[in-house]
């Protein structure tokens, strides 16, 4: 947060519109994901299926994840439909999202 | 009475008042206008909004923008106070949810916000829609297309390298604001076309890439002249022209040219809608053809949307007349 500037004179007024608080809520953590179902989505940028897959792999290879589930979205910039949402909430324990290009 | 709710700085002299909002990073890097209370209420009598009301809001950013916040931006922008209407319609167009202003406001492809101005707005604020229309040297262009620019910064969090990450950006996100030459009867105005009355005043935005201007000498054929622009259009990469807007500025000599053999808006988007590779854009009506642009040399311009038209279309939305 910033602050006042203490000098005297012209009397100035802030452009800036802040957030609204409280937007996001961060999920309760899980200690272990071995066997776990791991949700992984795609962004829908070129290629990012490969990477996705790679990861899934990892995930399973090294660390005992049960099943990995990709889903895309049809564009990076907007917000998943409900409809993934609720099949991402249906299927899986845990998710990853990330931004990335 | 305007009650005014914005936390305030002070600032000893005008040049401090520059470096308290450079060091800030609230400006395009430019000198702004210091927005006084007294100033911004002046801004917020050419409005019927209430100052606190919202005009429009990102949701993927939480944001709402307020018709004070949008009155601060213009006086820093050095608008006139009768221009805030047409800053207040265009951020009304801009944060339409068919506008999906969150993407191109923050993506590498570095998309600016084109504003084209139609009906009697154009000529009362004296909008220049002849020549050097996307130059410098008009008031109302130069600082109603950058009051948006500003509030894509300080409202919607697009500041250049934290939520805008434009690989290469474009001039015209500094300021990007024309009006059309409505002076030419043959053809109708980007606003009835859309469906609203001549005589209403309305700001239409698009989430433009930088413009390229296309030279045609030579003929006095208008499909030849069309042709030439739909070839500069898809020389590029054409799959960036896929499921798009595309802004089409025909200058004037082209326009005597085109509308002089007795082409309808329509005939030249159709014309161009022929001339690009199919499943490229979808529609003739996915061109906007504009009247704008001066004399003396036969040259026009367009501008790709950023986005498909599906997520981040052209807007139009009504400039609001004080009686």
């Amino acid at each position: 947060m910033t602050s006042a500037v203490e000098v005297k004179g012209l009397k100035v007024l802030d452009p800036t519109v802040d957030p609204a608080p409280g937007g996001l809520v961060q999920a309760s953590r899980v200690s272990e994901i071995g066997g776990l179902t791991v949700g992984l989505v795609d962004n829908g940028k070129p290629k990012a299926d490969v990477f996705l897959k790679r990861l899934g792999s990892l995930l399973k290879d090294k660390y005992g994840v049960g099943a990995v589930h990709i889903i895309r979205k049809d564009d990076a910039s907007t917000v998943a439909a409900p409809e993934i949402l609720d099949d991402i909430a249906r299927r899986c324990n845990i998710v990853i999202a990330g931004v990335g290009d | 009475m305007v009650m005014l709710t914005s936390r305030h700085f002070e600032a000893d002299d005008f040049l401090a008042a520059q470096e308290l909002f450079l060091e800030r990073g609230w400006t395009d890097g430019l000198p702004v206008i210091p927005p006084t209370p007294e100033l911004v209420e002046s801004m917020l009598t050419h409005t019927s909004r209430a100052s606190d009301e919202v005009v429009g809001e990102i949701p993927e950013r939480r944001r709402a923008i307020t018709a004070e916040k949008i009155a601060i931006n213009a006086v820093m922008a050095g608008c006139a106070p009768e221009y805030m209407p047409v800053v207040v319609a265009a951020v009304e167009a801009m944060c339409d949810p068919a506008s999906g202003p969150h993407g191109p406001t923050a993506s590498t492809r570095g998309a600016g916000l084109l504003l084209i101005v139609n009906g009697p707005p154009v000529l009362a604020l004296g909008i220049n829609s002849g020549g050097n229309v996307f130059g410098p040297g008009v008031r109302a262009n130069a600082t109603i297309g950058r009051a948006l620019r500003l509030i894509i910064m300080n409202c919607a969090g697009a500041y250049p390298g934290a939520a805008d990450r434009a690989t290469l950006g474009h001039p015209g996100k500094y300021s990007w604001c024309i009006g059309e030459d409505e002076s030419d009867e043959r053809w109708n105005p980007l606003h009835v076309e859309r469906g609203f009355e001549a005589s209403d005043g309305t700001v239409t935005t698009f989430w433009g890439m930088s413009p390229a201007q296309v030279d045609e000498h030579e003929t006095r054929d208008p499909a030849n002249i069309v042709g030439a622009i739909a070839n500069a259009m898809t020389a590029p990469a054409p799959e960036f022209l896929r499921g798009r807007e595309i802004v089409v500025v025909i200058a004037a000599e082209h326009r005597e040219t085109i509308a002089g053999a007795g082409w309808s808006k329509d005939d030249v988007r159709e014309c161009l809608h022929r001339a690009v590779p199919e499943r490229t854009v979808e529609s003739p009506d996915d061109f906007l053809v504009v009247a704008a642009g001066g004399t003396g040399g036969r040259f026009s311009a367009f501008s790709v949307n950023w986005g498909v038209k599906s997520g981040y279309a052209a807007v139009t939305k009504t400039i609001e007349i004080l009686n």
